[in-house]
């Protein structure tokens, strides 16, 4: 017999936040704009997003282990285990708070505090919420985010009032939230919550939304649409129409830059999502051999690459076109940055595309996403500004050709 | 009389409108190890789950150590050992690192017995855990509510996964634990062979109701099959566990001569579950 081994706070760490993917995708974009917030000082607007965006994902992640909670049967059996994981997600908390207050103290506005107290208090109701009802993750953070993106694109700078009154709410609802529900309870549901979350990569689209109209998009985009499913047309619906509306409101005011920046985080958005939910289904592949459609392994793989073609010409085509109609009514044709900007969208699906053909683990595959997805959205952004000669042009052009090779010779490592 | 280490008094539970638990009376003392035996939905996991403080029953009482299940102290908790029928909750974690966060919430984990299980099974320490097979991580959930050698242990259809060699040798160890320590277990199972090899007693549930609970020396003696040609033939002094048109299944035979019956048979653990379910 043994006495307890001594447990240190961080024991587990590692394996608890950043082995289980559902939480690590939300951490490490947590840690990584917590940490750019020092680089954005310079930058109020940009600080008033990171500062927003890192504090709610951090929470964010934390929501996510106590769904891990509420699905561990014998967790409440084990005392001081939930205690010992919730511990670690303070710490975090605390990290990304210390962090981003001293940003707000290199900035020097007293309005980045609103920010950061509301984003605090957003945050805890996002994880306090799904600590007790796990089926509201999806909904209850696409809300926060939304939302939380719209405040702080649409206000400039929160007013200094709001600092006393989020800290009020916050520390009224830490003070009274156990009256109101049970926190960590087991429930029958919680584990089914975690493992549909984990599969369908947190997609915001419920399951059956416009599949009527997706079938010849699925068709076309034949075995991509098989492996992440019917999200992928309701994907491409839902950006067509974010197109249609965003420039239909761009003729009454020129917002054309918020368009691209959204569209373009959108579209990367949406591919990550698609190929987090690809790699979780990876049994599919039995499946599909079977079907006596192909001949072999490779020839499946192979119309898996087409297919990503496919889809990156259509982004493509989708791109130019909105942004053609964007710039149009203002009067100014940049027909190069349109270009650059369209193949900049493409060249980055087929990028991410290239990625989950190689990355076999689900923790390296969301590393690289998420490094990916910062990439090709600062890629694009920047053929948008800069891409205004042929030069230009032509270096898009070759990346372009080139990640269409990259996608075409990796698919043989899947 | 020693006091029970788990008691159930007039448990029910409902869910939609369907009764999973009706009126269960049963307890479990030290040196019992109680095989529960049912269908699936017969309310099995319901039963061992609200000995937990898991589910909270809509009628009745459950006691745990001397206390309500939903009320359960840190130092009760420490002496309850639980594997689930869906073993989750160290994903992402290798063996070693998931065992060693496990034992230090125990004080009294025996480390030995860990070791000895680890090698047992062929459990590799540097695996991940998202790399075993099903089988191996219900061995290693074992490994984690066994090693601190828990006084009551609850375990939901425990061995379903693993191959018949560590079945076998899981089910031995589980009775040598139950007569070293005194301890108390309450396993489910469909392996009707696995709970005649270990069960002191056997409880057999359907529908959610028990409908049999005693020991299975006493099960083998007393439930016996009666063929008969008239329906009116007189069984009233054993209880029917099971009745039809020309058989019964009783329970409290003794060797008596029964007047109008054609064949008095004895029946295996099996069998009966068969008959009574059929």
């Amino acid at each position: 017999m043994m006495q307890a081994s001594k447990r240190t706070w961080y024991q587990g760490v590692v394996s608890f936040w950043l082995k289980d993917v559902g939480c690590a995708i939300y951490l490490i974009a947590a840690i990584i704009t917590t940490l750019l917030c020092f680089i954005a000082t310079g930058s109020e607007d940009l600080l008033e997003l990171m500062i927003m965006f890192s504090i709610i994902c951090m929470y964010t992640a934390i929501a996510w282990q106590s769904i891990r909670l509420q699905a561990t049967e014998w967790q409440s059996l084990v005392v001081g285990y939930r205690k010992h994981v919730m511990f670690q997600g303070k710490v975090f908390i605390v990290f990304s708070n210390l962090i981003t207050l001293l940003s707000i103290i290199i900035a020097d506005n007293i309005n980045l505090l609103a920010t950061l107290t509301l984003a605090n208090l957003v945050g805890i109701l996002i994880w306090f919420l799904n600590r007790s009802f796990s089926h509201l993750f999806i909904s209850v953070c696409n809300f926060s985010f939304f939302t939380t993106t719209l405040v702080c694109v649409l206000i400039e700078q929160l007013p200094v009032w709001l600092i006393p009154v989020n800290v009020v709410a916050f520390i009224v609802i830490v003070l009274f939230h156990k009256r109101f529900t049970p926190a960590y309870k087991w429930r029958p549901d919680s584990l089914v919550n975690y493992r549909n979350g984990l599969q369908s990569g947190w997609s915001p689209v419920p399951s059956g939304f416009l599949s009527n109209y997706g079938s010849s998009i699925n068709k076309g985009l034949f075995p991509l649409s098989y492996f992440v499913g019917a999200s992928l047309s309701q994907y491409l619906i839902l950006i067509a129409l974010f197109c249609a509306v965003a420039v239909t409101a761009n003729l009454f005011i020129n917002i054309i830059e918020h368009v691209i920046f959204v569209l373009t985080l959108l579209l990367f958005t949406i591919v990550t999502l698609c190929l987090w939910s690809k790699i979780q289904k990876q049994n599919s592949w039995e499946l599909l051999f079977t079907l006596p459609i192909y001949n072999s392994s490779q020839s499946v793989k192979l119309a898996l690459s087409h297919s990503a073609l496919k889809l990156a010409g259509m982004v493509a085509i989708a791109c130019f076109i909105t942004v053609v109609a964007l710039v149009i009514p203002h009067q100014e044709l940049l027909i190069f940055n349109t270009l650059g900007y369209a193949l900049g969208c493409a060249a980055g699906v087929l990028f991410s595309f290239a990625i989950s053909n190689v990355c076999k683990n689900i923790n390296l595959l969301s590393v690289f996403l998420c490094l990916s997805f910062g990439l090709n959205m600062g890629l694009a952004n920047y053929m948008f500004e800069n891409a205004d000669n042929l030069f230009m042009l032509v270096l898009i052009s070759a990346y372009t050709v080139m990640m269409a090779g990259l996608n075409r010779f990796t698919v043989r490592y899947m | 009389m020693t006091r029970p280490l788990l008691s159930y008094k007039n448990v029910s539970k409902q869910y939609n409108q369907r009764q999973i638990l009706n009126n269960i009376n049963l307890n479990v003392e030290p040196g019992m190890v109680i095989g529960l035996l049912g269908k699936n939905g017969a309310g099995k996991t319901t039963l061992l789950r609200s000995a937990l403080g898991l589910i909270t029953p809509d009628q009745g009482e459950i006691q745990v150590l001397g206390e309500l299940s939903h009320q359960l102290s840190a130092s009760s908790k420490q002496k309850i050992g639980y594997v689930a029928q869906q073993t989750f909750g160290y994903e992402g974690f290798k063996i070693a690192d998931a065992l060693a966060l496990h034992r230090s919430f125990y004080p009294n984990w025996d480390m030995q017995l860990e070791a000895k299980w680890l090698a047992r099974f062929e459990l590799n320490s540097k695996d991940a855990i998202n790399d075993l097979s099903i089988g191996q991580r219900q061995t290693l959930a074992l490994i984690m509510a066994m090693a601190y050698r828990p006084q009551l242990l609850i375990l939901d259809e425990p061995v379903a996964s693993l191959d018949p060699i560590a079945r076998r040798e899981f089910m031995s160890d589980l009775f040598d634990l139950a007569l070293d320590s005194g301890s108390g277990i309450l396993f489910s199972s469909h392996i009707t062979s696995d709970i005649e090899r270990v069960a002191s007693h056997i409880a057999l549930i359907k529908q959610g109701e028990l409908l049999l609970l005693d020991e299975l020396d006493v099960i083998r003696d007393t439930v016996r099959k009666v063929s008969f040609k008239e329906s009116t033939i007189d069984l009233s002094a054993y209880t029917i566990l099971n009745r039809q048109q020309n058989c019964a299944i009783i329970y409290g035979y003794t060797g008596e001569t029964v007047v109008g019956a054609l064949a008095i048979n004895t029946l295996s653990l099996e069998q009966l579950f068969v008959e009574l379910h059929g």
